[in-house]
């Protein structure tokens, strides 16, 4: 996290071309971020949670060792795009998954917590999509919970933990509290929540945007990535 | 369904009170203004009773889109709503009425069909079909769409774009967000909200004079840019930026590449792509079907572009030499200077021999004269000899060089001599070859490639199988006789030198005479040259080929597979006809083996023939099978079948033994 913010990670990573160490570094970075995804494209795919958890130990062994870069020219662009292609590709060569699979049993490149991914993976109706549709959707919830966990933390080294655990539920306007409510847990008036919240959310905005830089080549990019995971959530 | 959001209409997951779309819409750069133009749920709710809207699917420049069911039908639309405070400029809602109107006169599988529109509560709306799927852009941000995906999206949008503009609607306003893809596949264009209707006169104007750029700037053509009156070209201009994006993820700015450089597709798709893309709306396809055509001839039924891209026939180097040496003209330079090296040598051997002749009618008049007395014979005799030895060697390799030089200008990849006009092959139908060879016993290990075909002027009559026999001959005849004078200057006296002399004079004129007449064959080829060969295409595009320009066509040669186990085209040739026996040649093996490869020509007289015949055969088998293929399809047609047997019996015993098929010496 310590680079990441003025980095675009993927763009790094892209330009390593699976290379250098800090190529290297930054996608097994990214791997770590997002492979809830990739959990729950596998488990789609029709595999239990064990073989899924080996599959995608042993996926990331593979990409990660291997650099796995060939056919990023595609894919261009977008760190998610990538990784679906990839992992599809990897599912497709047997050969490949079952190596994968011996090897990836017992050895975790990237710490999983199998629980929650199959808790979220669980969470969505599976039986209405597509192992693709799964991962988008999967995707665009990371991306959401890594904003909001960046915000948490922006909030935190403020020293606004308290603040932002309180206003969190107003993010959005489908939140539940009142704005007088919370005032009075924060001891604050109510336009000085209005203002706090409003900041909270341009504050959010913002790092929704470096999370989702992180994983396209271009900064100019990011708007048209955000309206397509919109398009993924919209689409159900 | 669990519980929505009371914003934007997005279902909110099982444990969270937070709406996934609104938190990853405070992230866009125009987040204020977006979440004003959505008009909240509940508002629409109360304005279409009849409704019942179920989400956002959508925004784009025209509003935002919603998805509803609509209560009596159990029927899933989409709303589009043009936002109150756009509606109030009278200009946007003039284009908003305007894609109704576009939209309401369209019926058509590849648009989608507008249901109702009107006014509610100040709200502009239109009630359209819902295709549930993906638009473009979205396909393109996954990143994974094949070239072969991509090439089926595109015929759809030519067919919808063809409908729109035969019924007088432009789009204007093509681009990957407009064109969307269900999940069937079917591909529907959208948002005719930029359409320009021809026959309603004027309002254009009225439209671009509040200064606001109408379509997407990256997918207008260049008159669109430059001022509003564009016609329904430059929705194909649009669309050949859409195609060049579907094939290569990138827009076709400034000094692009070509697509096949980029990604694995058929050469000829770049000419397809550029051609949509040519700045003069008189240099593009006139017509949506016309680019559609293209596509479905370059793609081929069995992607010839594999083909195209490696010619079998030689290593690159000699294509690329070939071609060189055909464009720089030193092709033809070079035919002449053989051929005028080997006519010259073989006069030169001709008069050295007839010379050496009549000096030793001089030197030895008396016949009696004895083998014991080389004193005097010898160093002439030798002299001639050798100079006839050497002249006549030379021809010989003269003639094989020709022939060799023949030979390499048939092969496929380079040498072409003109670049093919854009239409002029046409495919025969979808199935195509697959069809084709799915009809011959057990499935083909390789594919049907056309090779060449030669376009010539009549003037060029000798036939070539006739031709290459003479050469063979002429050749042979002067490695003979050079080998007989070579042993009559080394054996000086012996019965076989003295048999040699009178021998190469009177077969002398006679090899003048051949290698005179090879030397003008070859070198009239070069000035009738219309010879045209076309890059490697399928077998079915042969046949499309051979229908399309059977009036000029002289010569056709087919190859299937590079495999000997695999199915040879035996004969072309057109029913009913006097001369029914087309050029054939069968290409199989080695490429660099003569003996793989024959040649028939079509001698008959030109003329149009509504369909053509291929005689498809097992190389060991013998089981022939007979495919008629006219401009459509191919199908088998018994009738056919039998007739063209004893046609083609008849050919063989015409041709001789030389041409049966089967494991070549």
């Amino acid at each position: 996290m310590s680079r990441g913010f003025a980095t675009t990670r993927w763009s790094v990573v892209l330009r390593a071309r699976g290379g250098d160490a800090e190529g290297r570094q930054a996608l097994s970075t990214l791997c770590q971020d997002y492979w809830h995804p990739i959990y729950a494209f596998i488990r789609r795919q029709g595999h239990g949670v064990e073989e899924a958890r080996d599959l995608t130990q042993g996926y990331f062994l593979l990409v990660l060792e291997k650099g796995l870069l060939h056919d990023v020219r595609r894919t261009e662009g977008r760190f998610r795009s990538f990784l679906l292609a990839s992992v599809r590709h990897f599912l497709s060569d047997a050969r490949d998954r079952q190596r994968a699979a011996k090897r990836g049993g017992g050895r975790s490149p990237v710490p999983l917590d199998e629980a929650v991914a199959e808790e979220n993976y669980l969470r969505e109706p599976h039986t209405e999509l597509t192992p693709e549709e799964i991962f988008e959707r999967r995707w665009a919830f990371t991306v959401i919970e890594r904003a909001v966990r960046r915000l948490r933390e922006d909030s935190e080294r403020r020293g606004r933990l308290g603040q932002f655990e309180r206003l969190q539920e107003f993010l959005t306007g489908a939140g539940t509290g009142t704005y007088r409510k919370a005032a009075s847990d924060l001891g604050m008036t109510e336009d000085a929540v209005k203002v706090a919240v409003h900041r909270l959310r341009h504050r959010y905005g913002e790092m929704l945007r470096r999370e989702v830089e992180e994983t396209v080549a271009d900064p100019a990019q990011v708007d048209g990535e955000i309206r397509y995971l919109l398009g993924v959530i919209g689409r159900r | 369904m669990g519980r929505s959001c009371g914003e934007c209409g997005a279902s909110l997951p099982p444990n969270s009170d937070q709406c996934p779309a609104c938190l990853l819409r405070l992230g866009l750069d125009d987040a204020a203004r977006r979440n004003r133009r959505a008009v909240p749920i509940s508002e629409l709710a109360v304005l279409f009773p009849q409704l019942e809207i179920l989400n956002t699917l959508g925004e784009g420049g025209m509003g935002v889109v919603y998805l509803a069911r609509q209560r009596k039908l159990e029927r899933l639309v989409a709303l589009k709503i043009l936002p109150r405070e756009l509606a109030a400029d009278p200009a946007f809602a003039d284009r908003f009425l305007r894609e109704a109107q576009a939209l309401a006169r369209l019926q058509h599988p590849n648009i989608v069909s507008l249901y109702d529109f009107g006014e509610a509560g100040g709200y502009y709306f239109l009630v359209m079909e819902y295709a549930d799927g993906l638009n473009l852009r979205q396909i393109l941000l996954r990143g994974d769409l094949k070239p072969r995906e991509a090439l089926a999206i595109v015929p759809q949008i030519c067919e919808g774009l063809q409908y729109a503009h035969e019924t007088g609607v432009i789009h204007r306003d093509i681009k990957p967000e407009n064109v969307l893809v269900d999940r069937s596949g079917r591909v529907k264009i959208t948002d005719f909200g930029l359409a320009k209707i021809l026959d309603q006169a004027g309002p254009s104007v009225t439209i671009t004079g509040t200064g606001q750029v109408m379509g997407t700037p990256q997918y207008m053509a260049p008159e669109q840019l430059a001022n509003s009156n564009v016609d329904h070209r430059a929705d194909i201009y649009s669309l050949g930026v859409v195609f060049y994006e579907l094939l290569t993820g990138n827009l076709p700015r400034g000094r692009f590449e070509l697509p096949s450089r980029r990604i694995d597709v058929d050469v000829r798709l770049d000419e397809v792509v550029l051609r949509a893309l040519e700045q003069d709306p008189d240099l593009r396809y006139q017509h949506a079907r016309e680019l559609k055509t293209d596509v479905a001839t370059a793609t081929g039924p069995q992607e010839a572009g594999k083909g195209v891209e490696s010619a079998p026939h030689g290593p690159r180097w000699r294509s690329a030499l070939q071609s060189f040496l055909w464009f720089t003209g030193a092709w033809v330079l070079a035919g002449f200077a053989f051929n005028a090296g080997a006519v010259a040598l073989a006069g030169a051997a001709v008069v050295f021999v007839t010379i050496g002749l009549l000096e030793a009618r001089r030197h030895f008049p008396n016949r009696a004269r004895s083998p014991r007395d080389p004193g005097r014979v010898g160093t002439w005799r030798r002299a001639l000899g050798a100079v006839a030895a050497i002249a006549l060697l030379a021809a010989s390799f003269g003639l094989f060089f020709l022939d060799e030089v023949s030979r390499w200008e048939r092969s496929a990849g380079g040498y072409v001599s003109s670049p093919q006009e854009p239409g002029e092959l046409r495919r025969v139908g979808e199935d195509g070859l697959a069809e084709l060879m799915g009809r011959l016993d057990g499935p083909p290990r390789g594919s049907g490639k056309l090779v060449a075909v030669h376009e010539r002027s009549d003037v060029m009559d000798w036939p070539e199988i006739y031709r290459a026999r003479f050469t063979w001959v002429a050749a042979a005849l002067c490695l003979g006789l050079g080998m007989l004078a070579f042993a009559g200057a080394a054996v000086p006296l012996q019965p076989l030198g003295r048999l040699a002399a009178p021998l190469v004079g009177v077969c002398a004129p006679a090899l003048l005479a051949l290698v005179a007449a090879h030397g003008g064959t070859t070198i009239h080829r070069w000035f009738a040259s219309p010879v045209e060969l076309v890059p490697l295409v399928s077998i079915a595009e042969v046949a499309g080929e051979v229908s399309a320009v059977s009036d000029r066509l002289y010569l056709a040669m087919v190859e299937i597979g590079s495999t000997v186990d695999t199915r040879h085209v035996w004969s072309v040739g057109a029913p009913g006809a006097a001369s029914p026996v087309f050029g054939m040649q069968l290409l199989s093996g080695q490429p660099e083996s003569p003996f793989d490869r024959w040649k028939i020509t079509w001698t008959g007289p030109r003329r149009t023939f509504p369909h053509f015949v291929l005689t498809l055969a097992g190389p060991t088998s013998g089981d022939r099978t007979v495919v008629r293929i006219d401009a459509g399809r191919a199908h088998l047609d018994g009738e056919d079948a039998d007739r063209w047997q004893r046609l083609e019996k008849n050919m063989l015993a015409r041709a001789g033994p030389s041409l049966e098929p089967g494991p070549q010496p």
